[in-house]
């Protein structure tokens, strides 16, 4: 349980580092070792200081002692002075330097004195006051002049003095070996300080290491794969796998962002696909008006080209139709007449809708006109189905159907030609079957026409397949549906053209047909 | 992630931590001494200790003994040592003593007269003085810390009849005045054997007592009187003068008690030359002779003579003895 409290604890501490911004984590850290170097520094620096001035303070205690053992044998001096020479300029200084002395020897200010050191210093000034009290005796021995007493009590002082003076220069020992304890002090911390900076560079280049290794996984392989993955965003590939590594912070924001973005692009990208396929299919269609347009176009300069001048043509084809029936040639007449009539329906606007009954109204005037033409070597026949009549048809359909039967079936036939139009219904289909016994279309020529119509091709290389094409377009345009047209044909037995009209088309001025008007 | 930073985290602290102890450590690094006036120092007793005497071992335990009875009591010795013969110098480190007028003394007694002097001199500038080693009962020393060479004797005659089952030979060596202290022990020696027939007793002169004269004296006695067959020696000149003489004359089956641990006499021990050696503690004597002086600055009352141990250094124990030395040099 206990354990458990722990990992909850460290857990949560690690999720309250994480929740703090990169920027921040990044500048605390830096900050941390910064810190801890500059304290380790600072405190390294300190303690060289410390050492540093300990020796320099030894030496100051060295000139003290110095200067005491000076003075002692300034005192002795003057002792001397007034017992050799009975001056007594000399025992005022005596007393004087004695005194003094001893002051400055009960005010004795050292440094780093420790119990050896103090009770070395505490022997010597007591030494000085025996000294003082020798001194003392031998003056009052010479005052006196009871030699054998002073000779005593000099001798003692001397004596002192030089006790003194050994106990200076041990306590002046002690200072210089204790100095060389802090200069041993200063190596040793030399040598810590050494090892410190080894250690400090080792420590540096692992933690770095360590750092480089935590950073490249914090940072910079998310940011190898947010790169990655924005590269495949940038190229189009928006199939990219959602890459599961816990982020956290700015790299969170930024991954969540950039996959964000990546499926934001790739529902744009699918939406103008969409756009463009509607737009290629568009296109599409108004290719093929534009190309239906065109046979229209062509199909009307064909007419244009017939039509020279048809107010001239009718006229004379009236005159003629009047001559004729003043001059009582009835047939002459009729076949005036019937020209008159096919070309009166061909001068019709060519992108009018008609019905089927004009239409074949039509062909009967152009069959009338090819009877008379070919006389008894065309047969021709008629099955209508009356009901039918009544079904739309772009003008001008089937005469080209028919025409074409006449030309390159019955023209170069010498044999007994006929042909055939049947009007009927299969299923919701009303069937226009043209049939001729001509010599018929040789299998490549039928394949080569019929590719020409599936493929849509403009020219097939005979004007005659200009006809057929115009017509298929055109019914395909008119009805919206693609199958209109089949022709089957054996050769030197005939040739079946069929064209597939649907039932009770319902024909409706709408976009199509505007576009076919036009 | 996580693992990632709580392994980095805690490998970081062990280094950093590797990297604070290192100031630490130099932290550490300083002495015990502070700055100042010198006499505002907490003063303890200040005492002097003026030895003389040949060995360097005894010397050594001797001032191990002062020193650690300073520290617990709160004084500070100063340790003179001297060789035997440097008795000069022995008297000049008391006349610095009572010139630095040192809280109390301790000295032993290399020569009777000139140290019964300056125990005078100390007595009339108050300061205590503590004999060791040997005792100067008429002067004014406070005290005595010295080994009871009544028993000491009596050790030796005890460890005589057991290496020889009462049935022995034995010179002893009798000296001048000054040597008062073996005198005590040969009687405790010939009290503790009177009461065995077999033992007797060789008494023998030594005018001027060295090594060489002892063991010119024990080659006289192979000489001239061969049944001595044993010695007790009361001090280290002796028993090494005559375990000399007795390797040189090839008397090793003769029993020898003696004094004193030396290093000689160690290895004489180990070889089986010397029986057994009575050896005094100086660490005791050094320890009591501290304890004894504070006692007394302190006000309180003490024994005017103090009775140290006797160490018996025989082949069963030589070993430790010798170890132990080992240790320490």
């Amino acid at each position: 349980m206990y354990l458990l409290k722990g990992r909850i604890k460290i857990s949560m501490r690690l999720h309250i580092w994480e929740i703090v911004p990169l920027k921040k984590r990044i500048i605390m850290g830096f900050s941390i070792v910064i810190i801890l170097i500059g304290l380790l520094s600072g405190i390294l620096y300190y303690n060289m200081l410390k050492t540093f001035h300990k020796v320099d303070d030894a030496y100051l205690n060295f000139n003290i002692l110095k200067n005491y053992y000076y003075k002692i044998e300034k005192v002795s001096v003057a002792l001397n002075g007034y017992l050799n020479e009975n001056d007594r300029s000399y025992i005022s200084a005596f007393y004087q330097e004695y005194d003094q002395l001893l002051d400055e020897m009960n005010n004795t200010q050292l440094l780093f004195v420790n119990r050896d050191t103090a009770m070395l210093f505490k022997n010597i000034k007591h030494m000085f006051e025996s000294y003082g009290e020798e001194a003392e005796a031998a003056i009052n021995e010479y005052r006196k002049r009871n030699l054998s007493g002073l000779s005593s009590s000099f001798s003692r002082t001397l004596k002192i003095k030089s006790y003194m003076q050994e106990g200076i220069y041990e306590l002046m020992i002690n200072f210089i070996s204790q100095s060389e304890i802090f200069q041993k002090n200063l190596y040793s911390q030399l040598i810590v300080l050494r090892t410190f900076i080894v250690l400090l560079i080792i420590i540096s280049i692992v933690l770095n290491v360590l750092i480089a290794v935590y950073l490249n996984r914090l940072l910079i392989q998310p940011i190898n794969i947010l790169t990655k993955l924005a590269n495949e965003i940038f190229h189009g590939e928006f199939e990219f796998k959602k890459i599961e590594f816990s982020l956290h912070g700015e790299l969170k924001i930024l991954s969540d962002t950039l996959y964000r973005i990546g499926d934001q692009i790739k529902e744009y990208v699918e939406e103008i696909r969409k756009k463009a396929e509607i737009e290629k299919q568009l296109q599409i269609k108004e290719k093929e008006n534009y190309k239906i347009k065109a046979l229209l176009q062509e199909a009307e300069l064909k007419r244009l080209q017939a039509q020279i001048n048809p107010h001239f043509l009718f006229n004379t084809l009236s005159t003629l139709h009047h001559t004729a029936f003043l001059e009582c040639a009835n047939e002459t007449c009729e076949m005036v007449s019937a020209i008159s009539k096919i070309l009166r329906y061909n001068l019709r606007n060519s992108n009018a809708v008609s019905v089927l009954k004009d239409e074949i109204e039509n062909i009967k005037y152009y069959f009338y006109i090819q009877e008379k033409r070919f006389g008894h070597r065309v047969k021709i026949h008629f099955e209508i189905d009356e009901d039918l009549l009544d079904t739309p048809i772009p003008s001008m359909t089937i005469q080209p159907i028919v025409e074409n039967s006449f030309i390159h079936g019955l023209e170069k036939n010498e044999n007994q030609g006929e042909i055939s139009l049947k009007v009927y219904k299969e299923a919701n289909t009303v069937i226009i079957e043209v049939r001729d016994n001509g010599v018929g279309i040789k299998e490549d020529r039928l394949n080569h026409i019929k590719k020409a119509i599936e493929c849509d091709s403009e020219y097939s290389g005979h004007t005659s397949n200009l006809g057929i094409n115009n017509v298929v377009k055109r019914l395909q345009a008119f009805y919206n549906t693609k199958n209109v047209f089949s022709i089957e044909s054996v050769p030197y037995k005939e040739t079946i053209i069929k064209l597939f009209l649907p039932y009770k088309f319902q024909y409706k001025n709408n976009e199509t047909s505007l576009e076919f008007v036009l | 992630m996580a693992r990632y930073a709580k392994s980095l985290a805690y490998i970081a602290s062990i280094l950093i931590l590797i990297l604070l102890s290192i100031p630490f450590r130099l932290v550490n690094i300083s002495s015990n001494s502070k700055n100042g006036n010198i006499n505002n120092f907490n003063s303890p007793y200040r005492l002097f200790c003026v030895y003389s005497g040949s060995s360097d071992y005894y010397k050594y335990l001797l001032k191990e003994g002062l020193d650690d009875a300073a520290s617990e009591l709160n004084a500070w010795v100063k340790f003179y040592k001297f060789n035997s013969s440097e008795v000069d110098k022995h008297c000049e480190a008391l006349d610095k003593a009572i010139t630095a007028k040192v809280d109390g003394i301790i000295t032993n007694v290399p020569l009777k007269n000139e140290i019964f002097n300056y125990i005078e001199l100390a007595y009339n500038r108050n300061i205590p003085v503590i004999t060791i080693e040997d005792d100067l009962s008429n002067s004014k020393r406070i005290s005595s810390i010295v080994t009871n060479s009544y028993a000491y004797g009596k050790n030796a005659g005890r460890l005589m009849i057991l290496a020889t089952e009462g049935e022995a030979t034995t010179a002893i060596f009798d000296s001048n005045s000054n040597f008062s202290k073996n005198e005590i022990k040969n009687k405790g020696f010939i009290d503790a054997i009177k009461n065995y027939q077999g033992m007797n007793v060789e008494k023998y002169n030594v005018k001027e007592p060295s090594i060489i004269e002892y063991i010119n004296l024990a080659q006289s006695i192979f000489i001239n009187n061969p049944d001595v067959n044993s010695f007790f020696c009361p001090d280290i000149e002796s028993t090494l003068g005559v375990v000399r003489a007795m390797v040189e004359f090839n008397k090793t089956n003769c029993i020898v008690i003696g004094s004193g641990d030396s290093q000689e006499i160690l290895n004489y021990i180990k070889n089986g030359i010397i029986y057994a050696s009575l050896v005094e503690d100086p660490y005791s004597i050094g320890y009591f002779s501290v304890e004894c002086m504070i006692k007394h600055l302190n006000g309180g009352s003490i024994s005017e003579s103090i009775n140290s141990d006797v160490i018996i250094v025989t082949r069963n124990n030589v070993d430790n003895v010798l170890a132990e030395r080992k240790d320490k040099d």
